[in-house]
């Protein structure tokens, strides 16, 4: 009687129809093969995302960017910044025990610290990181003014590969999420010597973000689509570059 | 993952959707929908082939889930309380439909009292159609553990809903 009437209760709710689908696979795919990183634990990412979208207005649609706190780098990740670490080391446990994988990066919790802050209308957007047990390093971007919850922060992250492609000089990341739904983060990494990355958005327009510890960090309106990024050198001459979507494509 | 992503996707994803619609409503499904596959497309190459993909993409929605539960639990009495699927509030016939499913009311009640973990091992099995062993290695937790726990929700349910369609009964 109660599998027939839970059964009943699914049943309800109709199967999502092709156009859905595909949406979906375009932006599993899509933001998967742009961040070419693995997750941080699995809880996050989107339950958290974000962005936003700051005031560093650029020639675009959209306000862009995000305010630098000078201070922010290497401060020590206070308790729920590691709590959310630890959660993703404990997810990694369970991938492996699980034997899901043969190994899965773990950050070293002790050495998590902050790498970029910026400022966004729904307040201070940090990116913090720790090292990993295969070389890597784990990052994890929350909003400060967002509670904790029973495992740290909410927020997400991913610790790269330490060894990215031979052809991939610049892993990309955008998030946008419920918690925060005005704003899409925009993030990455650099896998070459750059001080900034220049992102260049489907009007045409640009902007540019910092490069700290190989990470970048901006924020974004709801919407936004950026086109290509490169990777600057400190003489301004471009080191590497990505092509996010084809022009005159569309995305999903 | 033994067969291409693609292939994984198109076998799963209605089956996932469908389950996580079922739980927090049709757009936050489709954000952690979004996000699971992209986990999972992330780390195709990292994962054992040998091992079906199923639970390892439940565990992940699992946790994403983490961040919902209070949304699922306000959905479930929402219905209760007022008879209208907040899930199915943008259908036509939502309304119309309230009277027809009283028993969803009652079982929306039972599942809002359930344990969140509780309710997470009762639907892995119900909707996602997981083992015991499955739901144990989605949410890394011992087999022995699921077992019992889902017995004993099961056995909650059964006693609860006794209770509310005699109380149903007694109230008209």
């Amino acid at each position: 009687m109660i599998d027939e009437l839970l059964n009943t209760f699914r049943s309800e709710v109709a199967e999502p129809d092709r156009e859905t689908a595909e949406r979906i696979f375009a932006l599993a795919t899509r933001s998967a093969t742009r961040r070419r990183h693995t997750t941080l634990g699995f809880r996050p990412r989107l339950a958290l995302g974000v962005a936003v979208a700051a005031l560093v207005l650029v020639p675009t649609a959209v306000a862009f960017g995000g305010k630098l706190a000078d201070l922010f780098e290497g401060t020590p990740a206070p308790p729920d910044v590691s709590t959310a670490f630890a959660e993703s080391n404990r997810m990694a446990d369970n991938v492996v025990q699980q034997g899901f994988a043969a190994q899965w990066p773990h950050a070293d919790v002790s050495k998590a610290h902050g790498v970029i802050e910026i400022q966004t209308p729904d307040g201070p957007e940090d990116l913090w990181a720790a090292p990993d047990d295969l070389g890597g390093q784990c990052s994890f971007i929350d909003f400060a003014n967002d509670p904790p919850g029973k495992h740290g922060m909410s927020g997400f992250g991913d610790c790269p590969r330490s060894a990215p492609q031979p052809d991939e000089k610049i892993g990309f990341g955008d998030v946008w999420t419920y918690v925060h739904p005005d704003l899409l983060t925009i993030y990455g990494s650099v896998y070459v010597d750059a001080t900034e990355v220049r992102l260049t958005f489907d009007d045409g327009s640009t902007a540019t973000l910092p490069v700290v510890e190989h990470f970048f960090l901006g924020s974004a309106a709801k919407g936004t689509k950026v086109d290509s990024v490169a990777a600057l050198d400190a003489a301004g001459n471009q080191v590497a570059a990505r092509t996010l979507r084809p022009s005159g494509s569309t995305r999903g | 993952m033994g067969r291409s992503f693609e292939a994984v996707f198109e076998a799963e994803f209605a089956s996932l959707h469908r389950y996580l619609a079922r739980r927090v409503g049709a757009g936050a499904s489709d954000e952690l929908a979004a996000e699971a596959f992209a986990v999972a497309f992330r780390n195709r190459d990292r994962l054992d082939p040998a091992r079906p993909v199923r639970p390892w993409l439940y565990g992940i929605a699992a946790n994403l889930m983490r961040h919902h539960w209070r949304k699922e639990r306000r959905m479930l009495r929402a219905y209760a309380r007022t008879g209208v699927d907040p899930i199915l509030a943008d259908e036509d016939a939502a309304a119309e439909r309230a009277d027809a499913h009283a028993r969803h009311r009652e079982l929306a009640t039972a599942l809002a009292e359930l344990r969140k973990d509780d309710r997470e091992i009762l639907l892995l099995n119900a909707w996602a159609e997981l083992t015991d062993a499955e739901i144990a290695d989605a949410l890394g937790l011992p087999i022995g553990t699921v077992k019992s726990r889902l017995s004993r929700t099961r056995e909650k349910l059964r006693n609860q809903l006794g209770e509310i369609g005699q109380e149903a009964v007694e109230t008209r």
